[in-house]
């Protein structure tokens, strides 16, 4: 439990350095000197808190404001997604329009079936353009969610 | 009342809270938080570990505390002492002095503020 908790912290806190080994080093510590007075593991992670809130903590200590660099990250991931979705729902839309003569000069009613050129192109195209659409809604979500 | 008030007051003290226990004797992380919790949870909740370690780490690279490595009696795991330096102890007199000043003067404005509305 409190080697789960430990590898949990170490992948919460995104940095490197000697400060992360010193509080990985500390929080190996608290645990060692809780079990010595008589506390349990699950008290003292109660105590600590989950490993989020505790990366939480140490964040809002030394002065790194984490949620904004998170924030950024949502809403340059939704813009991106976004942008490739409507490129993407252009080039599907010019793909299966036919084009103009494509049966030729034909005035009246005409048994010419155009095959279907490309149509797998155009689920595939179709398909990559949802996945950027969904891709965008879920970032724009976590954005705006991601309050403080 | 708004926790972020507490946590606002908590912010400026915590410093000289740690600086005066562990100017009072040598003492680990442990005792640190649990003599803290003891004497401060019920003022101003409890203190919990990831606030405290990145405050001793910056007493540290202040130079106001040191620590040493030493083998804890129980299991042989090493745990880490802090006490304080003599530059420690000139900063925290200045903090304590500058702390009774800056309390008289907040006092000095809220106590009036209680005396007019008792008096309307």
């Amino acid at each position: 439990m409190k080697e789960k908790y430990i590898k949990s912290v170490r992948k919460e806190l995104r940095f490197a350095g000697k400060k992360k080994t010193d509080i990985l080093n500390d929080l190996n510590e608290t645990f060692e000197s809780g079990i010595e007075h008589g506390e349990s593991e699950q008290d003292i992670i109660q105590r600590l808190g989950t490993p989020a809130e505790f990366a939480h903590d140490i964040y809002e200590q030394m002065g790194i404001d984490i949620t904004a660099k998170e924030k950024m990250r949502f809403k340059i991931r939704a813009i991106i997604s976004f942008a490739i979705f409507v490129i993407l729902f252009v080039v599907v839309l010019n793909f299966s329009a036919l084009p103009n003569g494509v049966i030729g000069q034909a005035d009246a009613l005409t048994y010419i079936q155009v095959e279907g050129n490309g149509v797998s192109a155009v689920i595939l195209l179709l398909a990559l353009c949802m996945l950027a659409f969904i891709f965008a809604v879920i970032n724009t979500a976590r954005y705006f969610r991601h309050k403080r | 009342m708004d926790t972020r008030y507490i946590q606002q007051f908590k912010k400026g003290a915590l410093e000289m809270i740690l600086l005066s226990l562990i100017a009072k004797k040598e003492t680990y992380g442990y005792e640190i938080i649990t003599e803290l919790n003891n004497r401060t949870a019920a003022t101003f909740g409890y203190a919990k570990e990831g606030t405290i370690y990145p405050i001793l780490y910056r007493l540290q690279d202040a130079g106001l505390i040191a620590c040493r490595l030493a083998p804890s009696a129980a299991n042989g795991s090493c745990k880490k002492y802090y006490s304080i330096t003599p530059k420690g102890k000139e900063v925290l007199s200045e903090l304590i002095s500058f702390w009774h000043n800056y309390s008289l003067c907040v006092n000095s404005i809220i106590d009036q503020w209680v005396v007019g509305e008792e008096i309307q």
